[in-house]
């Protein structure tokens, strides 16, 4: 059965001041008509009215009140002619813009006989807002014409200004009654999205009445604009979906931009919070609070960078806010290191736009090698994640890259005691712009001199990294990002009393990789969007102490290609492919490969390596591990169901893995929401691991099965609190044998983690903005069906409170708590001499059955601005650790293993930088 | 005056010395013995004595080389060890766990114990074995020499051996002790083990160091090693050294700090297919401390008029605490050639009590 419903389609509902004549530097003050074209809009030329896509078909042309034109009511004249000294000086003027609008009713014969109609009013709006005068200038007939009035009558406007004082305007508004299907039968791709939020003052919890939203399709030309109402609110009611470029501006205020992605038949609220024009911020990085995409996961956790860079504790650095999430355990001194829900790091991947990268920090988590002001968020997976991700058990971190600037030319140049780093970017042309970014460490400047006598500096550590990004836009359907970056860092010193003869002599680190990474959107049609990624590039990891040498050389190369298909309004299908491969070459000589984790042989106080036999290699290999994946997307409502699929293949251990996944999401109201998940999660054994010269190749890939359950509740605008449980059961982990021997390596492991996360973060509306979150957790091993163990990583108490407060006058400070367990401790109960070498073994006791003291840590962060005529600047200070708490890090033995003391963790950490920006 | 210092300078090495503060651990020296201590092992071949490289059929002795300070009463030493085939790659401990595990029977010790504990402990009493298993273990006293067999088809990469030194203590195994070995009653305790690399032909056997082959000299000054008379007649001296000069060929050093030289002929370093093979000269003393612990020559280092050549310091720190009559100090010289070969050096002096003049001139 077919049924009909009618609607009145409202795109843009501000107005758009349009002149009828004269030039503006001519125009004399005076409450008439303007006579000039404002600027178009982004998307629109100048004399078409914005809205209007010629050839478009009009069930996806964004309807309304296009080319809505405003004239002074009767007035004084202010024909220059009449006053010839007149000073020609410009009046500011403000158009009248839409605050509340009515829906008109469709008449109902209208209805039953299927017809639709424009009708035009002319509207005359009284300087309190309200329509004093409305009259049918383009009349439609059938009972349109009393229906536009009798909604038009109704509307409510922020009333036209000159020079500040609300002014009368007379305005033409036009209602487009128009047929459309009933829900049920409306094609997917045809819904409108819907766009709206709030655009608040970020000094305060204050709404900004009258700010200008403007919005421009990324692909093609449509766009819009509207004003704010009373609260700060604002609407587009239907919009059609794809992604788009977002400005708000208000008076006194600093313009700030987004882009948003929308989805059809969905609404994306949004949250802006606009900086006062005399104190700089980083409005100019994207928004700052923003409902994210249907959910393809049970639990995405997202920091936008506004926030990122602003975290005490972080050195401004936005990957090491990731240290803030629940779930999130603290790595080891030293250590760059994810470890997320229990799980080792190596089980955890970092993506930069949806790409893998080798590493994700310089020098073992000093900074991350992206500049932090490049970032559009971060958003983390800690578990039950996405068929788009795989070949790892753990979680998944993936780095958005914002969009070079699009309105002007824009530079930054940070320095601080550690690094300095710049950015430069510029729009090229309409829909092209570049942005390029570089830093390097000044670590060796600053050590040079205050090393020991018995070390000597061959290089002293020093770090790279680059980043080149352009985004092009060739034609409606189509959108290329190109990234190359990469990153070095180098360090070589030769210890002249080393303790280990095998270790002593030169100690050098050298990791490079660089990285071209293509990804193109094409839209084929409105039901179908393609996305493909493609990056290529070296790495070249080399780390030599005394005569351990490891040194890999490969050309990394990983593609995604990824379709997305909406069959009908409640089913959408994701297929993909992706495949990883790097041919290289191994050069290895140093100690025979042990079990990775849960073995204290290869944890910090670990017997010297000239204990072990020697193995070395030199070979070529190649991995290859393509996966595919298919995921359907139910909307169920109140339910959201996702359904996927993962297959693996690794040519190592020449195996396939399936993963089903599934996960569900219950919106019990806006504010609560259910989610649950359950999947299985395969992973490769690691290089070495399945190497046929260190390891096995004949290993399986490891199997996980991720459950987790959780809730998340919104408390007004701003404050959002999550409860998530999760239960991880790992089979296939390998292990190495029980004497070291053949095949060195089996897959005779198991291993469980079991948790819950309480989070709650306020976001930024105000002066405030902060986190707290705390994991429970506990992760076991078992090794070759022993009993279970404390797993090397397992932290049961994580409580990271965080927060960020903007004092005024330029100043921020912030401080960040953290409370975490100390890591678990394998004893040493005695050790034994090895004749040949003359070193000591330790003899260790119980795996793990010690615990370290608890960690913690008190961060501050103080940040001042200023802002001049054509730069700002910035300058900061963050005090890591600024109780100087000792926070040991494990023990250190003396050489029999007969004495030992604690490692100390972090001292007091100052950094100090400035940071301008043209 | 402060301006040649630049301010980020500054504050990065308050950083660095906030970060080193307490980066100093107080742990006694590694070059000190102030205890019994096992240096090394010289491994001998029964048919070519300076061989360290028994082949198939042949017979081994390894000779555990200890050191302890004169001050201290000497206690009986004893041992037990047990051997076994080098495991295909060995990665640290437990060794020869295989054949321990098989001593044990029915114990597995990874899974638990099928019998009660202390119901399997094997000991050494009067050199002999007393357990109800006593099969595949060596009880050892006073020369500390271990016996190892090659078996005439043996087909590995070399021999394992690994137990226990007491001093004045009873050698026990105990197959539910993670140490597995150990000492009841006694001072010192010291677990060891090491390997016996097996040739199987001319081209990987190995020699052993010889002693001569090491010279030593402190402060630029020749410091020759006591005849063996005197030696013997040094062992029962501890104190009250000074004026043993003429009587022994000891020699008298004031506290201060020395340089020791440490020279060895370049042709006493054997060929192998790499290149000359590497010496590691390590250095202890029973007071003070020495730096650099090792030297290594490897085959890059400096030969000159066939002399290879080291310095290395010994700070006095501490040495004031010595007797007023003087004192025996002996200083311990390991020669390790990292295929297996072996030897100890040792040189004696006589140290006089007196005020420590750190860093003072030599």
């Amino acid at each position: 059965m077919r049924s009909y419903l009618s609607r009145v389609t409202l795109f843009a509902l501000s107005t758009v001041w349009i002149a009828t004549s004269g030039a503006q530097g001519q125009d004399p003050p005076g409450p008439r008509a303007p006579q000039q074209a404002p600027e178009p809009t982004p998307g629109e030329t100048p004399g078409e009215t914005p809205g209007e896509t010629p050839g478009a078909p009009p069930a996806q042309v964004p309807q309304g009140p296009r080319g809505v034109q405003t004239e002074a009511p009767d007035g004084p004249s202010a024909d220059p002619s009449a006053d010839p000294d007149a000073v020609p000086k410009a009046p500011v003027l403000k158009p009248p813009s839409l605050s509340k609008f009515v829906e008109a009713e469709y008449p109902p014969a209208a209805a039953e006989q299927g017809l639709t109609a424009q009708v035009t009013v002319e509207l005359l709006i009284a300087p309190d807002g309200t329509v004093q005068e409305a009259k049918v200038v383009q009349p439609a007939g059938h009972g349109f014409d009393e229906a536009a009035l009798a909604a038009a009558r109704q509307l409510l406007f922020n009333p036209a200004t000159q020079d500040g004082a609300p002014i009368p305007a007379r305005i033409h508004f036009p209602y487009v009654f128009e047929m459309v299907q009933a829900e049920e039968e409306v094609p997917a791709e045809a819904l409108p999205a819907r766009f709206e939020g709030r655009v608040m003052s970020a000094d305060g919890d204050t709404p900004i009445i009258g700010a200008q939203i403007k919005i421009a399709a990324i692909e093609g030309d449509l766009s819009g604009q509207t004003t704010t109402e009373g609260d700060g609110h604002f609407y587009f009611m239907e919009v059609p979906p794809g992604v788009y470029a977002v400005t708000i501006e208000a008076a006194d205020y600093e313009q700030t931009s987004a882009q948003e992605t929308l989805v059809a038949g969905e609404a994306l609220e949004a949250i802006y919070r606009l900086e006062e024009d005399d104190e700089e911020d980083e409005v100019g990085f994207g928004a700052v609070a923003r409902i994210p995409p249907p959910p393809r996961e049970v639990t995405r956790r997202s920091i936008g960078a506004t926030q990122l860079t602003r975290i005490p504790g972080t050195r401004g650095d936005a990957l090491r806010a990731v240290e803030l999430m629940p779930g999130v355990a603290r790595p080891p001194l030293g250590v760059g290191a994810l470890i997320v829900r229990g799980s080792a790091p190596q089980d955890s991947l970092t993506m930069i736009e949806g790409l893998p990268v080798p590493l994700i920090y310089h020098f073992g988590g000093l900074t991350s090698i992206i500049n932090s002001r490049l970032l559009d968020r971060i958003d983390f997976y800690p578990g039950n994640f996405s068929t788009r991700y795989g070949r790892r058990r753990g979680g998944i971190l993936e780095v958005a890259m914002r969009d070079p600037k699009k309105e002007e030319a824009a530079a930054i140049l940070d320095a601080n005691l550690i690094d300095a780093s710049f950015i430069v970017e510029t729009p090229i042309t309409d829909g092209w712009q570049v942005a390029l970014a570089a830093r390097r460490s000044h670590i060796d400047a600053l050590l040079e001199g205050t090393l020991p006598d018995t070390v000597s500096a061959l290089a002293l550590p020093v770090y790279y990294d680059y980043q080149f990004l352009t985004t092009f836009q060739p034609s409606e359907n189509d959108r290329l990002r190109l990234m190359v970056f990469g990153t070095n860092d180098k360090m070589e010193l030769l210890f002249t009393d080393a303790d280990d003869a095998l270790t002593a002599g030169n100690f050098d680190f050298d990791t490079a990789f660089n990285r071209a990474q293509l990804s193109w959107h094409h839209k084929s049609s409105d039901r179908i969007v393609h996305d493909l990624d493609v990056s290529a590039g070296n790495v070249d990891f080399t780390f030599g102490a005394g005569d351990i040498r490891f040194q890999l050389e490969g050309l990394e190369i990983y593609g995604r290609g990824e379709t997305q298909m909406r069959l009908t309004e409640r089913v959408r299908l994701i297929a993909g492919l992706d495949i990883y491969t790097i041919p290289g070459n191994l050069t290895y000589n140093g100690p025979a490969l042990e079990q990775s984790t849960n073995n204290p042989n290869n944890m910090p106080g670990s017997p010297p390596p000239s204990n072990r036999d020697i193995i070395s290699t030199d070979s070529e290999f190649t991995v290859f591990q393509p996966a595919i994946y298919l995921e359907s997307e139910l909307d169920l409502r109140p339910v959201r169901v996702v359904l996927g699929n993962r297959i693996d293949y690794d040519n190592a251990t020449d195996t396939f893995a399936s993963d089903p996944r599934a996960i569900a999401h219950v919106t019990v109201s806006e504010a609560l929401k259910f989610k649950g998940g359950i999947g299985m999660f395969s992973q490769p054994p690691s290089f070495p691991e399945s190497n046929k010269d260190l390891g096995n190749p004949e290993l399986e890939q490891t199997r996980t099965v991720h459950v987790s359950v959780g809730t998340d509740y919104q408390i007004g605008d701003n404050i959002f609190i999550g409860v998530d449980g999760f239960y991880k059961f790992l089979s296939n982990v390998v292990v190495g044998t029980e004497f070291g021997g053949p095949p060195f390596f089996t897959n005779n492991g198991t291993g469980r983690i079991f948790g819950g996360e309480l989070s709650a973060r306020v976001e930024p509306t105000g002066r405030f903005f902060g986190y707290l979150s705390y994991t429970l957790s506990r992760s076991e091993r078992s090794v070759r069906g022993g009993p279970y163990q404390v797993f090397d990583f397992d932290q049961p108490h994580i409580l990271t409170v965080s927060g960020t407060y903007k004092l005024g006058w330029g100043w921020e400070a912030g401080a960040t708590f953290r409370l975490v367990s100390g890591n678990p401790e394998t004893p040493v109960i005695g050790s034994t001499f090895d004749t040949g070498t003359g070193q000591f073994s330790p003899i260790y006791g119980e795996i793990n059955s010690l615990r370290d003291p608890a960690f913690s840590s008190l961060d501050v962060r103080v940040q001042r601005y200023w802002d001049f005529e054509d730069w700002k600047l910035a300058a900061y200070l963050d005090i890591q650790n600024v109780l100087n708490n000792v926070n040991p890090q494990g023990l250190v033995y003396n050489y029999d293993f007969s004495d030992s003391e604690p490692i100390r963790g972090l001292p007091i950490l100052p950094s100090l930088g400035i940071r301008g920006e043209l | 005056m402060m301006s040649g210092v630049k301010w980020p300078r500054l504050v990065w090495l308050c950083v660095l010395w906030l970060a080193c503060a307490g980066c100093e651990d107080d742990f006694a020296s590694v070059t000190s013995i102030t205890d019994m201590r096992i240096l090394g092992a010289r491994i001998e071949t029964v048919e070519d004595p300076e061989r360290s490289t028994p082949r198939p059929g042949e017979t081994a002795e390894v000779q555990l080389a200890l050191a302890r300070p004169r001050t201290r009463s000497k206690r009986e030493l004893r041992a037990m060890f047990i051997h076994c085939t080098y495991p295909e790659r060995f990665t640290g401990i437990p060794i020869c766990q295989e054949l321990l595990d098989a001593l044990a029977e029915d114990v597995d010790l990874s899974l638990g114990r099928s019998v009660g504990e202390g119901e399997l402990i094997i000991r050494c009493e009067e050199d002999r074995m007393q357990s109800q298993a006593g099969v595949g273990l060596t009880c050892l006293s006073d020369d500390l020499t271990l016996t190892v067999p090659v078996a005439a088809d043996f087909t590995g990469r070399a021999m394992l051996y690994r137990g226990v030194v007491c001093e004045g203590g009873t050698p026990f195994f105990d197959p539910f002790k993670r140490e597995l070995f150990g000492c009841d009653g006694g001072r010192k305790t010291v677990l060891t083990h090491g390997s016996i690399p097996v040739s199987v032909g001319e081209e990987e056997d190995n020699r052993n160091p010889m002693v001569g082959d090491v010279g030593v000299t402190v402060n630029g000054r020749d410091w020759p090693a006591l005849e063996p008379e005197a030696e013997g007649e040094l062992d029962d001296i501890a104190t009250d050294c000074m004026g043993l000069a003429e009587e022994l060929g000891l020699k008298d050093l004031d506290p201060f700090e020395h340089r020791i030289g440490l020279e060895v002929a370049d042709d006493a370093r054997e060929q192998t297919v790499e290149g000359p093979e590497t010496f590691e000269l390590s250095i202890y003393a029973t007071a003070g401390e020495l730096e650099p612990r090792f030297t290594l020559f490897d085959e890059d280092a400096q030969v000159e008029e066939g002399i290879l050549a080291g310095d290395v310091r010994w700070l006095n720190e501490g040495v004031d605490v010595l007797n007023e009559a003087g004192e025996v100090v002996d200083f311990y010289i390991t020669v390790r050639d990292q295929r297996g070969g072996f030897a100890l050096v040792r040189r004696s002096a006589c140290i006089r009590a007196g005020k420590v003049r750190t860093g003072s001139a030599i």
